[in-house]
């Protein structure tokens, strides 16, 4: 160690010992900005990292059709024939159970338990030959032998279920039994935004299944491409094709990618984003310590100066604190991001694999600190420079961090507002009240952290909560182009579709418990696109009541189409606007009456008005519950009374659809109101310190010409309450109007199809609970801190 | 019974120790001290002798450790710190070493500052008062001025001002010409003595001689206790250069 860095080095480590209270509270915020970063970052990259493996190893399909019901095999075989940029391709079929009809048990402990509760399609499939393979926990592509089964990862977690355990199908013919040999991941169905999970079983097992009856058969069409750039083209090729299968979804590669990178993405993005908050905060604490600093030591700084100490060899002195404590907590948020990522990834791990530990794996999250510690010591070191700016005499003699000619000007602007002031022409009778006013007016520029600080804070505990309450709110489904409503139930395609739709409406119809039975039909329409004719998904049913938001126009009548924002996109349509759709080769023109926003089906579909009673791809029936009834209860017996039928509580429809995304938002606004709470408390005490220790000699003059010491911790708790009550209101407004535009735009670029995010905020906690509780955190610092004026020798401040 | 024999204020077994030194340290130990109602106390000793601590005891700032303080024969010592302050406010008047101003306010409102809240109701009578002080110690033609924008002999007028315009009972100054040059020390302690001829009681704490011989007592501390005691009689400006030679010859023997 040179002579220099000792000197630096204990320096650093007095400096650091001296203001224990203020270096603490900003390295804990540094902390945290250092570990969010480092979290954010490691877990983005294990999921892109263990969804790389996974999308290599398991090969999904670039395209795929998913479709129920009869098809041409020779269609698609002619379609592949036409098609050089095929690859590969594979038809799958399908076996789909109602999760009511498989059950599990542990022969060895008697513990059972059925899959009722979820409501995802159940699939039992056979493992692929080419590509689209389920992979085992190792990444092997198992074949399982007659009589076992592999079961989705998913499951494995959500119900504890163990290798060894039995799996009961029930089918028409009765119970069959498999044992559990493994689990399996699912590129294509990994998301836990995903509709469906697919069971692997042997050969002889699919084809007693399907035998012994009651599933549904379904197949997915899936191709393999020579280039993924060519998906688009091909999906409307494929989608111009009359003859070829398709009222079930349709999925492209790359929205397989985007609905797993959002679903578990956002919480990565959610930490990074509170990072960003906490670091800004931090930074302006750094900034407003170091000018404390600065004014506090300036005759030591003129006597460096005085002695022939360049500027540089000053700064880097002082610096080397902020260096060291940026330092530690990039070290130390790094170490916690490591345990955080382990748990916040278990779930990443079980549905994709774990990803290689490479170079890369190592890299990110080291240049995320090292960013962090980039930016904070550049922001410092740009604060430092008013080092240089400082004059040895005015440094030494008046102690005045300024040049003569930045003291004229304070001087100037003291003056110019003390002639504007006027104790003698004020009317008030509370003269604390005026001198806590007019101090906040004279000392703004330091106490603007505050309601900056305050601001920020709301915004971290606002957004997340709006976006939680806003997915978890049983109108989001509006947002899922359909209307809100008590229970769903959806007939898909069966021989006796038709008729089933016309008893359940009927039967619900009759039903007094239940009220505002609609019925709405999937009818496969086309309409004309770049290559051609294509299908266009439409929704025909009564729309006159329908409560669902429309971005522009409204709800379709006779003659009319309203299209989803996407497909508004696609064809260039507005509302007014002429749209050429044919059915079964008739066309006609329909006006679009509006546009609306949709999440469902990759977010393209239309709705008209009418009633479609037969040939229907398939049928969706919204209704609600009575005052009174108990809708689970309903969709028990409906679901009893229609076994064809699958019908679902609404909001455990939208719970379990969004259960990932809801449960990442709730932990980021468990988060952010933890740490925002925490900010709130730290920074207001933090800077109270810091103001209460340069206003000692006020205070003292307060106190000996009669100020009470209540009446001095009257006007700085005054002061500090305005200066977060004015903060906290801010950023609840500006959360509210700028915070929900941009996180609008996000989840509009996430392509989701949603391009105007609404928030649907619990009014209650986010308007008035969170900036109370806010404001009660920077007042309670405020308490805290005022309260060891008490009992202090006054003659002390004056004396400092 | 005359001025002369009247006490103001009053101290008896008068200590102050600190406890937030290791070990605590005892700055006064259990001192006895009276002022008499018009007297100009001055008192004097080495650095580190108590002199601002007791100034700070007896004014109810800082609370002794233990004894009695009276004012005007109110026991000051048992009041609570919302007492104490209106004690502060209404019979005490304050001058310090620095000029400690509100920089937020010009020189006028500073002054005016402290009799307002001691009297919110006689305004106008508070406000005709002070511009009466201002212009009799001759800062009138500053008092929209800020603070920073008057020589330093002009704010310890100020300081003067303010700390008479609530009438006190007693002025308590600290060194009030330590950061003065001796032009504008001359300028302050023509004020103090104007104001000691009004009437006023001064309990004042100096290290300099020549400020301490124009008061009508001077009493010496040495570690905590009153060791000396000078009674001067009233000051003249004819008879100064010889009671600053008597003083500090009386301070040499004091070990000054």
């Amino acid at each position: 160690m040179t002579k220099r860095d000792s000197i630096r080095f204990r320096y650093t480590y007095n400096d650091l010992t001296r203001n224990k209270g203020v270096n603490l509270a900003l390295l804990v915020i540094l902390v945290l900005s250092a570990f969010l970063m480092a979290t954010g970052a490691m877990v983005m990259e294990r999921l892109l990292g263990s969804m790389d493996q996974l999308f290599d190893e398991a090969r999904p399909p670039h395209f795929l059709q998913m479709h129920k019901g009869e098809y041409d095999r020779s269609e698609l075989d002619r379609f592949a024939a036409e098609h050089p940029e095929i690859d590969a391709w594979v038809i799958e079929e399908m076996l789909g159970f109602d999760g009511a009809a498989i059950a599990w048990e542990r022969p060895s402990t008697g513990e059972s338990g059925d899959l009722a509760e979820s409501l995802v399609d159940n699939l039992f499939v056979t493992q692929n030959p080419d590509f689209d393979f389920l992979l085992d926990a190792s990444g092997a592509i198992p074949e399982p032998s007659a009589g076992q089964v592999y079961v989705p990862v998913a499951y494995q977690q959500q119900f504890d279920m163990e290798a060894g355990d039995t799996l009961r199908v029930q089918t028409a013919e009765g119970l069959r039994e498999l044992r559990v040999e493994g689990f399996v991941r699912d590129a294509q169905m990994a998301s836990s935004l995903s509709q469906s999970t697919r069971f692997l079983v042997s050969e002889d097992d699919f084809a007693a299944l399907t035998a012994a009856g009651g599933g549904t058969p379904e197949i997915i069409v899936e191709y393999r491409l020579t280039d993924t750039s060519l998906v688009s083209d091909f999906k409307t090729a494929y989608e111009a094709d009359d003859a070829l299968p398709k009222n079930g979804e349709a999925v492209t590669y790359q929205l397989i990618r985007l609905i797993n990178t959002f679903s578990d993405g956002l919480v990565a993005v959610a930490l990074m984003f509170v990072s960003l908050l906490l670091i800004a905060i931090a930074l302006l604490n750094a900034r407003f310590v170091i000018r404390g600093t600065l004014e506090d030591e300036v005759r030591q700084i003129g006597a460096m100066k005085a002695i022939g100490l360049p500027n540089r060899t000053i700064s880097g002195l002082y610096l080397a604190k902020y260096r060291a404590m940026t330092l530690l907590a990039c070290l130390l948020g790094g170490l916690l991001a490591l345990a955080a990522t382990n748990l916040l990834t278990r779930s990443v791990q079980a549905n994709y694999g774990e990803a290689d530990l490479d170079l890369l794996a190592v890299l990110v999250p080291v240049l995320a600190l090292a960013l962090v510690y980039v930016f904070v010591i550049a922001v410092c070191r740009r604060v430092f420079r008013r080092i240089r700016k400082i004059e040895v005499v005015n440094a030494l003699v008046h102690g005045s961090t300024l040049d003569d000619r930045q003291t004229a000007r304070r001087a100037a602007r003291q003056s110019k507002r003390v002639r504007r002031t006027s104790l003698a022409a004020f009317r008030g009778t509370n003269l604390n009240r005026r001198l806590a006013l007019l101090d906040l007016r004279a000392e703004a520029r330091q106490w603007v952290l505050i309601p900056i600080v305050m601001c920020l804070a709301a915004v971290l505990i606002t957004l997340p909560m709006n976006l939680y309450s806003t997915f978890s709110d049983p109108q989001f489904v509006t947002y899922m182009g359909a209307p809100e409503s008590d229970l769903r139930a959806d007939l898909e395609f069966a021989e006796d579709v038709d008729a089933v739709r016309g008893e359940l409406v009927a039967a619900m119809s009759f039903d007094e418990r239940l009220a505002n039975v609609r019925v709405f039909a999937n009818v496969l329409y086309e309409a004309e696109g770049e290559e051609g004719w294509e299908v266009l998904r439409v929704e025909v049913g009564d729309y006159s009541s329908a409560a669902m938001p429309f971005l522009e126009g409204g709800p379709p009548e006779a003659g009319e189409i309203a299209v989803s924002v996407f497909n508004a996109e696609k064809y260039g349509l507005e509302t007014g606007d002429e749209f050429l759709v044919r059915l079964d080769g008739a066309a006609s023109n329909r006006t679009v009456s509006g546009v609306y926003q949709d999440v469902t089906g990759g977010g393209f579909s239309a709705k008209m008005e009418g009633e479609v009673d037969a040939g229907a791809a398939s049928y969706t029936v919204y209704a609600d519950a009575a005052e009174g009834s108990d809708t689970g209860g309903l969709v028990a017996e409906y679901a009893d009374a229609f076994p064809t039928a699958t019908v679902t509580p609404m909001r455990e429809f939208m719970e379990q659809t969004l259960s990932y995304v809801t449960d990442a938002f709730r932990s980021a606004a468990v988060l952010s109101f933890v740490f925002g709470l925490g900010v709130a408390l730290v920074i207001t005490s933090l800077f109270l310190k810091l103001r209460l220790t340069s206003d000692r000699r006020k205070m003292g003059m307060l106190s000996a010409v009669g100020f009470s010491t209540a009446e001095l911790i009257a006007q700085v708790r005054g002061k500090t309450l305005a200066a977060v009550t004015a903060g906290t209101l801010a950023g609840t407004v500006l959360a509210a109007t700028g915070g929900e535009a941009v996180v609008g735009s996000f989840i509009a670029l996430a392509g989701l199809g949603i391009v105007d995010l609404e928030f649907l905020p619990n009014p209650w906690l986010v308007h008035l609970a969170y900036p109370l509780l806010l404001i009660s955190a920077g007042y309670l610092g405020a308490v805290f801190l005022t309260s060891r004026l008490r009992g202090a020798d006054k003659s002390s401040w004056l004396r400092a | 019974m005359s001025n002369d024999d009247r006490i103001t204020l009053q101290c008896t077994g008068l200590t102050k120790t600190y406890f937030s030194t290791d070990p605590p340290s005892t700055v006064l130990h259990g001192l006895d001290l009276a002022v008499r109602t018009g007297e100009f106390l001055v008192v004097m000793g080495a650095s580190g002798s108590g002199k601002s601590t007791l100034l700070y005891s007896i004014s109810g700032m800082d609370r002794p450790t233990a004894g009695n303080v009276l004012l005007e024969g109110r026991e000051l010592t048992s009041l609570d710190d919302a007492e104490a302050s209106r004690v502060r406010l209404t019979r005490m008047g304050f001058i310090f070493q620095q000029a400690y101003f509100l920089s937020n306010l010009n020189l006028r409102d500073n002054i005016l500052l402290p009799a307002l809240k001691a009297a919110p109701g006689d305004k106008d009578a508070v406000i005709k008062r002070v511009d009466a002080l201002m212009e009799r110690f001759g800062i009138d033609h500053v008092q929209r001025h800020g603070v920073t924008q008057v020589s330093g002999g002009q704010l310890q007028r100020a300081s003067i001002c303010r700390a008479l315009a609530g009438e006190p009972a007693v002025l308590f100054a600290d060194e009030p010409t330590g950061a003065l040059n001796s032009s504008m020390s001359t300028e302050v302690m023509n004020a103090l003595t104007d104001v000691h001829g009004d009437g006023t009681t001064i309990v004042m704490v100096t290290h300099d001689p020549a400020c301490a011989a124009r008061a009508d007592r001077v009493v010496y501390l040495r570690d905590g206790l009153l060791v000396d005691t000078r009674e001067q009689g009233m000051w003249s400006a004819e008879q100064a250069k010889r009671r600053e030679d008597d003083l500090f010859s009386w301070l040499s023997d004091n070990g000054f």
